[in-house]
């Protein structure tokens, strides 16, 4: 095994990137701080309801599968990870995206033994019928808690909205109905089809050696065979959106609206999908942000509250831009959004808000080296989710052009597949 | 790292720690007067609308491009009533200067200089117009208002409107909506001079500015807020009398709230501070405490069940998601391991783990230097530990019948029941 040695001189920091000889990749980004984070990533999250078994065979899977196999890794014969991070003064969690699930730990002492029950979780699986049923009634509570987060529901509206095919379409939890069909059989399958070392990363941050991060990893790993990758379909999702226009009644004091816009990434790689990020990021705070003009009208015309929020995401396979906001006007507000971009795709970006908006853009990323977390998990395993280097965003930022934030302008904002989702009080 | 607080002029104190191990610094300045229920509209509206616009920066955006202009420094106000006290103030994070480009360095770019000339411009030039006063009254009722869309959040506050009725730190929202609107420019204006006058006034810093530089710019920005001589701040009491309340409320959720609210007559000055936050730790923080492991683990009753110790109030509050016909036998669960531990049923490794849980966050604290910031202002405030070695210390001399202790002088005060009308409407 190689360990390779990334520096960049700009940022005074280093990391080492290692492919173990399991195909795991391990990350170690050495950092002299008091507090030691890992993270360990798999590709499978919400989005996955089905993949290819070895046969080519399709094995679906329940909505929320990805979400419920992450509560019950915790789980050990005989006891819980839980007990085992805390008997070690570490604290321990898990979470599940779209895209992805990770598990970490903080502590800031034991750190090899914390690591050894951290890597537990990609090679002891354990359910029982019993365990798994009594996890229906606990996920099925957290179900009932975003079932009243109007913010939730808009968001997951939004993206019902927007998508035709993809499983974006589906909430990362799944629905009582559908986490009823989990049986420790179903998280079994899962958990052989995508806790494999070629789809997982380590990711490890803290006063630590490769070698030592190595050498646990090795004892975890060794003697444990691994089935192959499970290869998963694409789902094939067209241009259009699957409805413009979705309203559902909360308890809410006023509307909240979130409108969505949809790109096409489709045969980008993923090193320019990262640029189409960057370009943006810069374009949207160039014109939405609390220093430019737009959200200043809109804030002293009452339409807007402070809350307003903006941005571009990139999943595996799709990426769309969104908008939020708590407004009593939803209609009229994102009349105004559309007004903007169209006369900012009419006269154009202006250069001395470009050039600010970089300079926050790359301060913003310095900030994240002050803490093992950020390090570990938003700028390490992120990038290789991303397919990326992690040092690789301060070249994106500095070579994102006017031009090119222009493109996106066109490109993105100017798309006419939109989704306006809004939520109204009951 | 070592916390070093220098003496400025009148009562203003600088808490600073000086090092290179961080990429950013962090600046704060609070201001903390006693708090009066007749100020809670002017107290929660003074800082956001200081913040629409000053006399150098005529607008919020211009503000807004100043801190991007100075690397995208990161400047936020506070504003809570902690106990018998108003505590308010601005923050901001900021990139330590050798970020400084050549270019920018060579035009006289200097990131501390100008948050802090950016943070006294807020704080002591505001420029209150009746238009952003308006705004921000209409941003805030706003808030409050909104209060609703979370539901769990909105029981937690119900449970303290309830619980602390007459209190200057709560007001229920009606009343709160009617004193913002009341509130003039000239009613501000008085507030503003009197917290200006009367506050205790504490700055710190944390990055690679000597205190001395660090001293001599506060000198510069903030010279006629140093002028104050606001003394000692009593200590308030504890809440010790418990009412014994149950409330139930109806909302239009799909999910039912239990808050319970207990005084544990425990304060942060007093000598069982320590066990009161270990009996916390035990009972309500995290995956391993007795309510995760019995209420949710063991039950299935929901997705989260935890505790929370007010330190300055010594009310600690139990709160859990679930659905409403399991609300008696949640109550009894939550109920029976408080009994559990007044009984004494604490196992060493319980309390073992709950001391390596506390050790853990003061080692942690090494790399969030805002933590000694908390623990030094709280003191001089509340009392209590000066410095967290002091709190660690504290933490490890603490018995398991010093935690039963105070778990048996722990009393219920109110019960608040959100009822989810729209219960089983969204089930598949």
């Amino acid at each position: 095994m190689e360990l390779c040695r990334i520096n960049n001189d700009w940022l005074g920091e280093s990391y080492y990137d290692i492919t173990h000889k399991s195909g795991l990749r391990i990350f170690v980004f050495p950092k002299k701080l008091t507090t030691f984070y890992a993270v360990l990533g798999t590709r499978f999250g919400g989005i996955d309801h089905s993949f290819l078994d070895e046969n080519g065979k399709k094995i679906e899977l329940p909505v929320g599968t990805a979400h419920f196999l992450e509560h019950k890794l915790f789980d050990r014969k005989g006891g819980n990870s839980d007990e085992t991070f805390s008997y070690l003064g570490a604290e321990a969690n898990a979470y599940t995206s779209y895209s992805t699930t990770r598990y970490l730990f903080s502590t800031t002492e034991n750190f090899h033994e914390c690591l050894t029950e951290l890597m537990r979780f990609m090679t002891e699986p354990y359910f029982t019928k019993k365990s798994v049923k009594k996890e229906q009634g606990i996920i099925g509570q957290e179900i009932k808690m975003y079932a009243d987060n109007p913010y939730a529901v808009g968001n997951e509206n939004m993206l019902r909205g927007l998508y035709r095919k993809c499983n974006l379409r589906d909430t990362i939890c799944g629905s009582i109905e559908s986490i009823s069909q989990i049986t420790d059989k179903t998280l079994y399958a899962a958990h052989r089809a995508f806790y494999t070392p070629e789809n997982m990363a380590l990711s490890v941050c803290g006063n630590v050696t490769p070698e030592a991060v190595l050498e646990t990893v090795d004892r975890a790993l060794e003697g444990k065979s691994f089935a192959p990758a499970a290869r998963k379909e694409k789902a094939d999702e067209p241009a259009e959106v699957a409805s413009a226009y979705i309203e559902q009644k909360m308890r809410v004091a006023r509307p909240i609206f979130f409108l969505g816009i949809k790109d096409k990434v489709d045969g980008l790689t993923m090193i320019e999908r990262r640029r189409r990020s960057c370009a943006m990021t810069l374009t949207n705070n160039m014109l939405f942000s609390s220093s430019g003009e737009f959200y200043n009208r809109l804030l002293s015309e009452k339409l807007i509250s402070p809350g307003f929020s903006f941005g571009y995401t990139s999943t595996r396979d799709n990426a769309y831009e969104s908008f939020s906001g708590e407004t009593d006007q939803p209609e009229r507000v994102v009349e105004l959004i559309r007004e903007k971009i169209s006369s900012a795709r009419r006269e154009g970006l202006s250069r001395e808000d470009f050039e600010r908006c970089r300079r926050v853009m790359l301060s913003g990323y310095i900030r994240l080296f002050d803490s093992s977390e950020e390090i570990a998990d938003d700028v390490v395993l992120n990038s290789w989710f991303s397919n990326c280097a992690p040092f690789s965003t301060p070249d994106i930022i500095n070579g994102a052009t006017l031009e090119s934030c222009e493109q996106v302008l066109h490109e993105v904002l100017g798309n006419e597949n939109q989704t306006l989702s809004i939520i109204k009080p009951l | 790292m070592e916390l070093k607080t220098y003496r400025l002029s009148g009562s203003a104190v600088l808490d600073h720690i000086r090092t290179d191990s961080f990429k950013k610094a962090r600046l704060s300045v609070t201001l903390t007067l006693p708090a009066d229920s007749n100020d809670l509209a002017a107290m929660s509206l003074v800082l956001p609308i200081s913040m629409r616009a000053t006399e150098k920066y005529s607008d919020f955006a211009t503000l807004c491009r100043r801190c991007d202009d100075l690397y995208a420094a990161d400047i936020g106000d506070t504003g809570a009533i902690r106990g018998k006290y108003t505590v308010l103030g601005l923050r901001a994070a900021m990139l330590c200067n050798r970020y400084v480009t050549d270019a920018d360095r060579e035009n006289g770019v200097d990131i501390t200089d100008g948050v802090m000339e950016l943070m006294s411009q807020i704080i002591l030039h505001p420029r209150l117009s009746e238009r952003d006063i308006e705004n921000e009254k209409a941003n805030q009722i706003n808030r409050i208002k909104a209060r609703v869309n979370d539901s769990f959040g909105f029981a937690v506050r119900r449970l303290r409107e309830v619980m602390q009725k007459g209190e200057p730190c709560i007001m229920e929202a009606q009343e709160t909506i009617s004193r913002i609107e009341a509130l003039t420019r000239e009613s501000l204006e008085e507030y503003r001079s009197r917290l200006l006058r009367d506050a205790r006034v504490e700055f710190f810093y944390c990055g690679p500015e000597s205190g001395e530089r660090i001293g001599e710019l506060i000198e510069k920005h903030f010279a006629p807020l140093l002028g104050s001589d606001a003394g000692e701040l009593p200590v308030p009491a504890a809440r010790l009398a418990c009412e014994g309340r149950s409330v139930t409320e109806e909302g239009e959720y799909t999910q039912s709230n239990l808050l319970l609210g207990f005084c544990t007559g425990v304060r942060l000055c007093d000598a069982e501070f320590y066990a009161a936050e270990l009996m916390n730790e035990i009972y309500g923080e995290g995956s391993t405490s007795k309510l995760f492991l019995n209420v949710r683990e063991k039950r299935s009753l929901c997705y989260f069940c935890a505790s929370d110790y007010d330190e300055v109030t010594g009310i600690l509050t139990v709160g859990c998601g679930i659905d409403a016909d399991t609300w008696d036998e949640a109550q009894a669960e939550i109920l029976a391991q408080l009994a559990e531990m007044a009984k004494g049923n604490i196992s060493d490794e319980e309390l073992e783990n709950a001391k390596q849980s506390i050790y853990s966050d003061c080692r942690e604290a090494e790399d969030h230097p805002e933590d000694y910031e908390e623990f030094s202002r709280m003191a001089r405030t509340f009392g209590g530990p000066v410095t967290i070695e002091e709190y660690r210390e504290g933490i490890a001399g603490v018995t398991a019948e010093q935690i039963s202790a105070v778990a048996q002088k722990t009393r219920l005060d109110t019960v608040y029941f959100l009822r989810g009308t729209l219960e089983g409407e969204d089930e598949e």
